[in-house]
């Protein structure tokens, strides 16, 4: 009992430690391989973790001081009374009404009103309106400068500033209608987990700063930038600045009825402090003191009460950054300590300088290897030493001289490809033109199309793992871990569903030869592959050995052979028709065998994926080709392309790159991606790729000369987990780990099958 | 009053068991009296943070001897002054819920505590009633998750009921920085789930 919990805390810990999703799949996939309700309760406590929550992030007095205002209704102060101002709503389970807007709950309260989460009758949308306190409203002062604010902050469209929709102030109390966005604030993250990482703080530190640039351009000050008024969308890395000048309008109302100054002086402005005039440069200041506060821990002025703190933010300069925290640079601290001047005539000169500086210092960290893969030489020095010699193939290397492996490993891939077949295939991949770069392709574009998502496949409950064509490509199949298995008519996608799966669908793969489908789950099942006849929906056989979670499985190009990996470290190949096993590999990762793949079109080689790596096996023998070769801290996963053309590999690990071993060329890395890649699609003919993972977004890259051709935009929210290219290369099909869908892009013309 | 809290705290310290029970009552009187006196200056339009009502509680009950220097809240020292406080605050606010979940069941009016003045209780809107389930859900499973993790389960009593920041928290119970944000974590990942799963334990 007690190892169990200590388990669950342990990888929920390590898996919140984790915080690219792809890394983080893979990292649960491992530890609860064969456990899923272990799984699940990681995954419940990681939902969970994400979730704002109102009751447990606000410390018991505070509800104990919200009961007691509830509990006495002659005595409820105006924030709850000012719901007041709602006409009664006929829908089910609403707040109530205001004008088109259908009010469903209270999500904010601030010093200035109430924030409600409503739905807008006339467009169809949820949004947020920001109601202003009735007492407030009644004062015209106070009110005017609401209404006026507001206007100039709907006037500011950024990415990273809270849209406002609308000012409404007909009524008898005005409101803001703005953008409902699902996430935590700054502060919130801040109370859960402490200190950020350096890179997550650059990357918020650019965010607030392009969107104060933006704000700042329109001539807005914000006034009362802290990380309470910086929101971060679930699931994505966007940060929303919200409040734009609003605060403070409010407050100085207050402020000049009664002296008392409202909400945290903390990250004030010495000026603001002071009562004197602010420009652009006190929210310079602020930002200063929010970046502080996400390197330390803590705002940079603490005293007991208001006037104190006041009295640090003109006086005092604070504790050195680098004294709380060594392992923050010294170009942070004094970038921080720049904006933190007493002078606004000394601080860094404006928000888009701000932004430039973050962003220049997040590329160079981005760009520098992870101690990880530290033995590996960075890649411009590999590829330049490769475009520059052959190394002479054969020869055994020192796996962790990745470098030099890789090109051993290219030169063992491209002599295969010499000794079968590559010459015979049309394209201009056959030419050897190894030491330059092949020419572009003149129908690909030179910027990526941008693709839009057609209506979502919402059938799924939970998240879509694996997406497949059938050969004639009128079948999408999707498998989810809800346990289901759909075919979607790609006429008019309708769904039909197969017989409920015994586990979470890993894979699926359809037969070349006869269109059956084949399915594994990653639960221990009572066989390993499962095939199925498409037309009738119906079980058309089992294949192999029990009770082994499987995650993996893929036809031979010939449609006689299955090969299938899992939990039992086993490569298999079994016979379609009589389930014999045709051959056993034992050992092949440490962990889990996660993905295979026959060589194309000859079926003689099948490269295998897992924590060891990628692998090569002959399927007559069972013997490993190039033992070893692979270097794993750059191709965990590997894929044949068809056509001859070579073969790609990938690893979950942001920052690694996918590698293309193109027949008779140089192996090529894309570059190494901030993003982590979960899984790579292939088109039919082998000119392009299609890779997907942690950010929700699919990039599709031509194979020929490793340009970005097209890459996806709106759609999913969360982790992409399956995808597959349609037949005739004008569909992608892409699965949603975290948001459930499948989702259906046309591709651009370049990407379809040339007859 | 003073006196009797510092010479509690110092008995707890020297390890009399019966200590930690005297000194429940006076922080929780305390911290009615305080959240009273919240109530009536809000009303004034002045504010009082809730999260300063236990620091206002030590201050009033430990910390005000050497007048010339307010004193700063000892976290380490007098950890069992915050423990006695997160107690309290939990006694407080699960009472109340209680109380009120009888009254409306039509039960037993006599048990009401007598300190509690009479409230309206018929027109409980559905938001207190939704956080008076979200507070016996909480009180029904602290203990089990103090059963694996005493550490987290302290760090919840100290941060969530006390109020203390987790830094607080770590001098307190004389953990590291980081141990007592991870407790934290998991604390409120666990709890939130154990939450969902059982709603509302009377």
């Amino acid at each position: 009992m007690l190892a169990e919990a200590d388990a669950l805390r342990i990888i929920f810990l390590t898996a919140l430690d984790k915080t690219a999703p792809a890394e983080r799949a893979a990292y649960l996939d491992e530890v609860c391989a064969g456990n899923a309700a272990l799984r699940e309760r990681v995954e419940a406590l990681l939902q969970a973790n994400d979730r704002a929550d109102p009751f447990l992030d606000q410390p018991a007095a505070q509800h104990l001081a919200s009961a007691e205002k509830l509990a006495t209704p002659d005595q409820r102060p105006d924030n709850v009374e000012c719901l007041d101002f709602l006409s009664p709503s006929k829908m089910p389970g609403a707040l109530g009404r205001l004008g088109h807007y259908e009010v469903r709950e209270v999500i904010g309260r601030g010093g200035m009103g109430v924030v409600l989460r409503a739905f807008d009758e006339k467009l169809h949308r949820v949004v947020a309106l920001k109601v202003l306190a009735p007492v407030l409203a009644s004062n015209s002062g106070a009110r005017h400068r609401f209404v006026r604010e507001a206007q100039a902050a709907a006037a500011v469209t950024h990415e990273n500033v809270i849209a406002i929709h609308a000012v409404e102030d007909d009524g008898p109390i005005p409101f803001l209608v703005m953008q409902c966005i699902d996430g935590k604030t700054l502060q919130q993250k801040l109370e859960t987990i402490g200190p950020l990482e350096l890179r997550t703080i650059l990357r918020i530190g650019l965010q607030v700063a392009e969107g104060l640039a933006a704000a700042h351009r329109q001539g807005l000050i914000h006034r009362d930038i802290k990380p309470a008024n910086i929101l971060l969308e679930n699931g994505v890395e966007r940060v929303k600045i919200t409040d734009f000048g609003l605060a403070r309008a409010v407050d100085d109302a207050s402020l000049t009825q009664s002296g008392y100054i409202a909400g945290t002086p903390q990250y004030m402005s010495p000026e603001q402090a002071r009562g004197e005039r602010v420009d652009h440069r006190t929210d310079l200041f602020s930002l200063g003191s929010v970046l502080y506060t996400l390197c330390a821990g803590h705002p940079p002025f603490r005293a007991e009460n208001t006037m104190a703190v006041l009295k640090r933010v003109c006086e005092d300069t604070p504790r050195p950054l680098r004294e709380i925290s060594p392992e923050i640079p010294e170009w942070m601290e004094s970038l921080i300590a720049k904006l933190q001047a007493k002078d606004p005539a000394e601080r860094i000169a404006n928000a888009a300088e701000v932004a430039a500086l973050l962003s220049r210092r997040l590329a160079q960290l981005q760009s520098r290897v992870e101690p990880s893969a530290a033995a590996v030489p960075p890649f411009e020095d590999w590829w330049r030493r490769w475009r520059n010699r052959l190394a002479p193939p054969g020869r055994r290397v020192p796996l962790r001289w990745a470098a030099l492996a890789l090109v051993v490993i290219g030169a063992v891939v491209a002599g295969w490809l010499f000794a079968t077949n590559w010459r015979g295939n049309p394209g201009p991949a056959n030419d050897d033109n190894a030491g330059t770069q092949p020419p572009p392709a003149p129908a690909a574009p030179a910027t990526p199309v941008k693709l839009t998502s057609r209506e979502p496949l919402t059938d799924h409950s939970k998240g879509v793992r694996a997406v497949a064509f059938s050969p004639d490509g009128k079948v999408l199949a999707s498998g989810g871990m809800d346990k289901n298995i759909f075919l979607w008519d790609t006429q008019t996608w309708q769904s039909r569903s197969l017989p409920r799966q015994p586990g979470e669908v890993s894979a699926l793969d359809f037969s070349p030869k006869d269109g059956r489908l084949a399915s594994v789950t990653s639960d221990k099942d009572d066989c390993l592959v499962r095939l199925w006849n498409v037309e009738t929906a119906e079980p058309a056989g089992k294949l192999g050995p029990g009770g082994i979670s499987t995650w993996c499985v893929k036809f031979s190009p010939d449609g006689k052979t299955v090969a299938c990996g899992g939990t039992d470290r086993k490569l298999r190949l079994l016979d379609v028709e009589t389930g014999i096993e045709r051959k056993t590999v034992d050992d092949v990762d440490k962990i889990v065998v996660r993905t295979v793949s026959f060589s194309l079109p000859d079926g003689r080689l099948v490269a295998t994926g897992g924590d060891r790596g990628a692998r090569l096996w002959d399927t007559t023998t069972g013997g490993e080709v190039a033992n070893g070769l692979f270097p794993i801290p750059i191709a965990k996963y590997p894929v044949f392309l068809p056509g001859g053309r070579g073969l790609v590999t990938w690893h979950f690990r942001p920052y690694s790159p996918i590698t293309l071993f193109p027949s008779g060329k140089a192996p090529y890395p894309l570059s190494g991606r901030a993003e982590s890649t979960a899984w790579l699609g292939v088109s039919p003919d082998g000119r392009f790729i299609a890779s997907v993972g942690g950010e929700g977004v699919a990039h599709i890259w031509s194979t020929e000369d490793f340009r970005e051709v097209a890459t996806t935009t709106n759609g999913h929210s969360g982790m992409i987990y399956g995808v597959a290219f349609s037949p005739d290369g004008k569909l992608l099909a892409t699965g949603g780990r975290d948001d459930s869908t499948v989702r259906i892009w046309d591709l651009p013309a370049v990407c379809h099958v040339r007859k | 009053m003073n006196d009797d809290v510092t010479q509690i705290l110092t008995a707890i310290e020297k390890g009399d068991p019966h200590a930690a029970g005297q000194l429940l009552p006076l922080v929780y009187d305390e911290l009615r009296r305080l959240a009273a006196q919240q109530l009536a200056q809000e009303k004034v339009g002045q504010t009082l943070q809730p999260t300063a009502l236990v620091h206002e509680a030590y201050l009033r009950l430990v910390g005000s001897k050497q007048e010339s220097e307010p004193a700063a809240p000892k976290w380490d020292g007098h950890r069992h002054f915050f423990a006695a406080a997160a107690q309290a605050m939990r006694h407080i606010l699960v009472d109340r819920a209680r109380k009120r979940k009888r009254h409306k069941h039509g039960g037993d009016r006599q048990q009401v505590d007598l300190e509690e003045h009479d409230e309206p209780v018929e027109s409980s809107p559905e938001e207190l009633i939704a956080l008076e389930e979200q507070v016996l859900a909480l009180d029904a499973a602290l203990p089990r998750l103090a059963e694996h993790e005493p550490t987290a389960a302290n760090v919840v009593e100290l941060h969530f009921f006390a109020g203390l920041s987790i830094e607080q928290c770590a001098e307190a119970l004389a953990i590291s920085r980081a141990t007592a944000y991870r407790h934290w974590t998991y604390a409120r990942a666990w709890l939130r789930c154990a939450m969902d799963e059982s709603p509302g334990a009377a």
